[in-house]
């Protein structure tokens, strides 16, 4: 990429040595952080004229720099987009799994139970359709995992912005945290059996998601332990101790790629268990949310970037099949546990809806899906990018509605 | 709702002399950030239909709500209602993941962040009085002495205004505000005080004359009602109390019992010893002796009305109790005079617990979830 400044057959030779060439040669950083300034931007208007959370305009803007610039800007930097997405992302799981309050759930058994009723009702859900659409059970099960999951960054970003507190928006965040962690689970289990690694051994078919499990419990304990030995001698809410909070964040993110572990699993335990590990009050550093906040407006700028115009029509009648069937799914397992769970019909309606949102890897999961089944390409994965692309676009504005229909907005 | 103008001040009811009631409002705190939540429409919705002794009830911001008991006879008969109230108002809180508190101020919570309770009444009074309406977001404890006529109603309202320092030095709990250290033991009380009709109540010993009073004020068209008044005592003609409200919520319900109890060992003293006879006057050193008491609690100064001795208000609250000891002992009431009396005995309030902890802590937050831990009795 760096142009040769010194080739003398060069046609955009300059008149003087120290002068650019012409036209100019622009790295694709530049418009990389065009693009970033262009999503705040449009973001602050969102907020602004319609009222909604900045971050649904980002996966917006995205898309349209892909249709523009060709999604070439993001291919050549991968490696870097990538890291910065991932502690954007981790970020954002730490801060989530430091809400879930473990003494709640023992309180409210009620509300694990609707837990486990969304998440199982979505899968089932997503299951069926893919059965009935013709796939195998295998690559189904890896779909229906994959929908479990409510996207973490969707959700923590929308209740963020809204400043959004109450039984609706804490339920939102603690229902997210546990489905993510069912998801990812259960993705790796469904991908061991896809690629045929247990191929008819127990041992291994048991044993990997215990790794996982166990391997990403203790990651998180180091993380926790670390930080909350930190914050003993050094207030931790001070700004300047968000450099030291981001580096070890780093230094984990490494070590869990190092152990083959799930980024997301390691990073939801890591704040469980800082949240519930002591009886001390543990609160979030707000500087810190900040400094991921940044990160953020990236990672919903790429996930946009990802997403052509073509995906949202491809899929046509089944995309808003598989999406309906899952959202309803997910709202049906809210509300059936919602009065003796503690919450008013009504804001299990609000719960279920707003539970809605996928989780951003589906996209990733059903091209890589593609590659392995070609057979695929014609019915399932069109659909599945389809409703993926949807609801990346739609999920923002859907939790930022239900949330300010709860009156739980405070802004 | 509270448009209409009450004209005529209700009949003063008959109440069994000396019986008890107590109201406490609580602080409903979130489980996130410790910080004040607006819970009170889901707790409300779930404690309905849940069996307890008294009421449950909101408050003027939804961050608030508040407790109250049936008429109780004695401290024993107000323990357990209060213990159970508090065990239900617990479970249910912990059901949505919140914590109730005692204590007269949130330590680090922002005015400008509550919302007014959703009520014709609280979006008036948010109205009417503006920003002070959220900064009310404070919470005390109030206790009903029933009275068996309204004159003596009115004499034991102006009887006790001697001892209001003491009511306020063993309650006071609240000595941050905004994340801050006021340096006061009660200051709570300085946000009641920016009420225009705050204060004492007129100094009339006759029903008539407190009739006349209240007449003459409806016809200003500056109060509406008797709820318009925010008196350190008032009267209750509905219920045939009068209702002590100088009090910070205390950090626990014993607590809560104890101070009532106290309250109505003195009524008793006062109506059947009858050690002074109440005067004007005696309004001379109110303002002076109420200040000492927010500010410095047990170690402030008392000047005792008709003279010019200065007391050391602990000293005076432990003269107190040997002169009440007998009506606590009728009202079955020593166990907690004994218990007031340690604490007094050891300068310790709710006030300088907090800063205890505080200081031990060096994290509002953590106090905050110790307060509630205490409240549900689970510390």
């Amino acid at each position: 990429m760096i142009p040769d400044a010194f080739n003398m057959s060069s046609i955009n030779e300059p008149f003087a040595f120290f002068l650019p060439a012409w036209p100019l040669l622009l790295s694709p950083p530049l418009w990389i952080a065009l693009a970033v300034a262009l999503a705040a931007l449009a973001g602050e208007w969102v907020r602004r004229y319609l009222g909604l959370p900045r971050i649904t305009a980002y996966p917006v803007v995205g898309m349209l720099v892909a249709t523009v610039a060709g999604d070439r800007l993001v291919a050549e930097h991968d490696e870097w987009l990538r890291w910065g997405l991932n502690v954007a992302l981790a970020i954002l799981l730490f801060e989530l799994g430091s809400r879930v309050d473990l003494r709640w759930l023992r309180h409210n058994r009620w509300l694990l139970a609707t837990s486990f009723g969304e998440s199982l009702a979505a899968f089932a859900a997503i299951f069926a359709i893919s059965r009935y659409l013709g796939i195998a059970s295998e690559p189904a099960a890896l779909l229906a995992a994959i929908g479990m999951s409510t996207s973490p960054a969707v959700i923590m970003r929308v209740v963020t912005e809204s400043n959004a507190q109450g039984q609706v928006s804490t339920r939102l965040l603690v229902l997210t945290a546990l489905n993510t962690i069912y998801s990812v689970v259960t993705i790796h289990l469904a991908m061991g059996m896809l690629h045929q690694h247990y191929s008819g051994d127990w041992v291994l078919a048991i044993s990997h998601p215990l790794y996982l499990l166990g391997a990403g419990l203790i990651v998180g304990k180091l993380l926790a332990m670390t930080i909350s030995r930190l914050h003993h001698w050094l207030t931790l809410r001070d700004e300047y101790a968000s450099i030291i909070l981001l580096s070890i964040v780093l230094m984990t993110i490494g070590l869990i790629e190092a152990l083959r572990l799930p980024v997301t699993l390691c990073m939801l335990f890591a704040g469980i268990v800082l949240r519930n590990g002591e009886r001390r009050a543990w609160v979030f550093p707000e500087h810190f949310g900040s400094v991921g906040g940044v990160l953020v407006v990236l990672l919903f700028l790429v996930v946009g970037i990802q997403i052509k115009m073509e995906h949202l029509l491809t899929g046509g009648f089944l995309a808003l099949l598989l999406i309906g069937a899952r959202s309803l799914a997910k709202l049906c397992g809210v509300l059936l546990f919602a009065r003796p769970a503690g919450i008013s019909w009504r804001q299990g309606l609000l719960l279920g809806v707003a539970l809605s949102p996928a989780a951003g890897p589906v996209m990733v999961a059903a091209s890589d899906l593609g590659q392995i089944y070609p057979q695929l390409q014609g019915t399932l994965i069109p659909v599945a990018m389809s409703a993926a692309a949807i609801m990346e676009l739609a999920g923002p504005i859907i939790v930022a509605l239900c949330l300010k229909w709860s009156g739980e907005r405070r802004e | 709702m509270n448009n209409e103008i009450d004209h005529e001040l209700p009949d003063f009811s008959k109440s069994e002399a000396l019986t008890l009631g107590i109201e406490l409002e609580l602080q409903i705190v979130g489980g996130q950030d410790y910080n004040l939540i607006g819970a009170a429409p889901d707790l409300l919705r779930e404690m309905t239909g849940r069996e307890h002794p008294g009421d449950v009830k909101p408050e003027i911001t939804d961050s608030m709500i508040e407790l109250s008991t049936d008429i109780c006879r004695d401290y024993k008969d107000a323990l357990s209602q209060l213990r159970s109230i508090r065990n239900e108002l617990v479970r249910q809180a912990d059901r949505l993941g919140i914590l109730l508190s005692g204590g007269g101020t949130h330590p680090f919570q922002h005015w400008g962040k509550q919302a007014i309770f959703d009520a014709p009444r609280f979006h008036l009074l948010s109205q009417l009085y503006g920003y002070l309406a959220k900064q009310f977001t404070i919470f005390g404890q109030h206790v009903h002495i029933g009275c068996a006529c309204p004159d003596r109603a009115l004499w034991l309202l102006h009887a006790f205004n001697r001892y209001i320092p003491h009511l306020i030095a063993l309650s006071a709990a609240s000595p941050f505000v905004q994340g801050f250290d006021t340096g006061f033991q009660s200051a709570r009380l300085n946000s009641v005080f920016a009420f225009p009709l705050s204060g004492r109540a007129p100094f009339v010993l006759s029903w008539d004359e407190f009739n006349t009073y209240y007449r003459k004020m409806i016809a200003t068209g500056v109060v509406k009602s008797m709820k318009d008044f925010y008196w350190d005592i008032r009267p209750k003609p509905e219920f045939g109390t009068i209702e002590l409200r100088v009090m910070d919520t205390p950090r626990t319900v014993e607590r809560a019992a104890q101070i009532a109890a106290y309250a109505q060992a003195l009524a008793r003293y006062l109506l059947e010893e009858k050690p002074t006879e109440p005067r004007e006057d005696d309004y001379l050193v109110y303002t002076f002796n109420r200040f000492q008491a927010c500010r410095f609690g047990y170690d402030g100064t008392l000047v005792v009305p008709g003279s010019a001795e200065q007391r050391n208000i602990g000293d005076d609250i432990i003269r107190t109790m040997a002169a009440i000891e007998m009506h606590a002992y009728d009202l079955g009431a020593t166990e907690a005079l004994n218990l007031l009396r340690t604490e007094v005995l050891q300068s310790r309030n709710g006030a300088s617990e907090i800063r205890r902890i505080y200081a031990n802590e060096g994290s509002l937050e953590e106090l905050v979830r110790q307060s509630c831990e205490l409240w549900a009795g689970r510390a």
